[in-house]
């Protein structure tokens, strides 16, 4: 850590055209996918508290980090509350992978201390950051995503349904054993499937209880801007009511913390509109997809080219989906 | 012949000892690698257990769906519109409710008390 510390200090500098210290790096979690670490760095200007976000290796990045901080941009300039990008670096060489510095905000981030924040708040915290992630996601909607990278756009140029029901066919047919469960569903998405949307959208498509970050004030960040594409609103609406984002409180249905008509209310009077029908359309599509992804997970496994107990449990995970998506089909 | 212990009493002590001694000694990534290792081995357990009673009944749901006990002919009917009629959809989405049950009578005992939103 010594090593990325002085690493980190002298690309400061550089980048910042002042001598620059970075005091107390610390990692604050460690995903399959990217390592998170706070610092402070400190110059003659004073301390300030920053976040770094590293991908430890480029081959394994949906959104280049240049890509996610333009969008990150976009987002803040629209109202969505996002922690501010100081400096990115597309270099490897600096810190072992691609990075970048944003502003640390404090509060929890953790699920289940989130809803336990919730719980010794009283109810209208819950339903208050509901709505403040409706309005959030208002907002990153009506961004006009003609403004965002090309790298948005999915590489099938497909568009958003057709994309999506393309996934699930290729899942299902990935599938070692056959799910009947998931053939009903698929059955179901393609012949219920709505029209494409009269116009894409920037989605964040991972906003949910784990990826924002709240205080007792409420909402203060939305994190994780990889999985950023051009697609379909409705399915960001849908993404934050899945059941697994509410551990356990399952009689709330946006993450836990509060109602769908919360999100929805604060979403149209924020300037979006919400087709009930369409948001359930996605609701069974991103169940069955996660679902069969567990499976792609497991067969990661088998192959060899990742192998990890973690992978190798996921498989014995897609029944939870199947019920649920089957439970969304009554 | 062994011994008792049996096979699954065994897993449960490996398991509850992964659980209760293993894990708190761990932090980081390998904490997390153990406590999934703990809840693998507490789903073979109950897979040793219940998998024939599970697997005799999915075959009965499976052939009550589409007269087939092959999941793969079952999903194949199912693609192909067996259950697009609204009274086939309400039976068949029961009975393949069950199958699930069955599963998650292993992966996951307690799943199922959801009733939808």
């Amino acid at each position: 850590m010594s090593d990325a510390t002085s690493q980190l200090a002298a690309w400061l500098t550089t980048q910042r055209s002042t001598p620059t210290e970075v005091v107390d790096l610390a990692p604050v979690s460690a995903g399959a996918r990217r390592f998170n670490a706070l610092f402070t760095a400190r110059s003659a200007a004073g301390d300030e508290r920053l976040a770094l976000t590293m991908i430890p290796t480029a081959a394994i990045q949906l959104l280049s980090v240049a890509d996610e901080a333009a969008v990150r941009t976009l987002a803040e300039q629209a109202g969505v509350p996002v922690p501010h990008i100081h400096h990115v670096c597309t270099d490897d060489r600096v810190l072992g992978g691609p990075f970048f510095c944003s502003t640390a905000i404090d509060g929890e981030t953790v699920p289940r201390r989130v809803l336990r924040l919730v719980a010794t708040n009283g109810d209208d915290l819950g339903e208050r950051i509901v709505g403040q992630l409706g309005e959030a996601l208002a907002h990153l909607h009506a961004i006009d995503d003609a403004l965002a990278p090309d790298a948005l756009s999915p590489e099938s140029g497909s568009p958003p349904i057709a994309e999506a029901l393309g996934q699930v066919d290729q899942g299902l047919s990935d599938l070692l054993t056959a799910s009947p469960a998931f053939a009903f569903c698929a059955r179901w998405l393609e012949r219920t499937a709505p029209d494409e949307p009269a116009t894409t959208s920037i989605v964040h498509s991972d906003v949910r209880n784990g990826n924002i970050i709240v205080g007792p004030d409420g909402l203060r960040a939305i994190l994780d801007w990889e999985g950023s594409r051009r697609g379909d609103a409705a399915e960001d609406l849908a993404w934050t009511c899945q059941r697994m984002w509410r551990f356990r409180e399952d009689h709330l249905t946006v993450g836990g913390l509060g109602s769908f008509a919360a999100l929805a209310s604060a979403y149209r009077s924020a300037g979006g509109s919400v087709d009930e029908e369409r948001v359930r359309w996605w609701r069974v599509l991103t169940t069955v997809r996660w679902g069969l992804g567990m499976a792609g997970q497991s067969r990661s496994h088998l192959d060899g080219s990742f192998p990890s107990i973690v992978m190798a449990a996921s498989a014995r995970r897609m029944a939870e989906l199947e019920f649920d998506a089957l439970q969304l089909l009554r | 012949m062994h011994q008792p212990p049996s096979a699954v009493e065994l897993l449960r002590t490996v398991a509850a000892t992964l659980a209760d001694d293993v894990v708190p000694a761990l932090d980081g990534p390998v904490q997390h690698r153990a406590r999934v290792a703990a809840n693998i081995v507490e789903i073979v357990a109950r897979e040793v257990e219940l998998g024939d009673s599970v697997r005799s009944n999915e075959v009965r749901l499976l052939e009550a769906i589409a007269g087939s006990d092959d999941p793969s002919v079952v999903a194949t009917a199912l693609r192909s519109g067996a259950a697009d009629d609204p009274a086939e959809h309400d039976r068949i989405r029961q009975l393949l409710t069950d199958i699930v049950r069955g599963d998650l009578s292993i992966a996951k005992p307690g799943y199922d008390a959801w009733d939808g939103d």
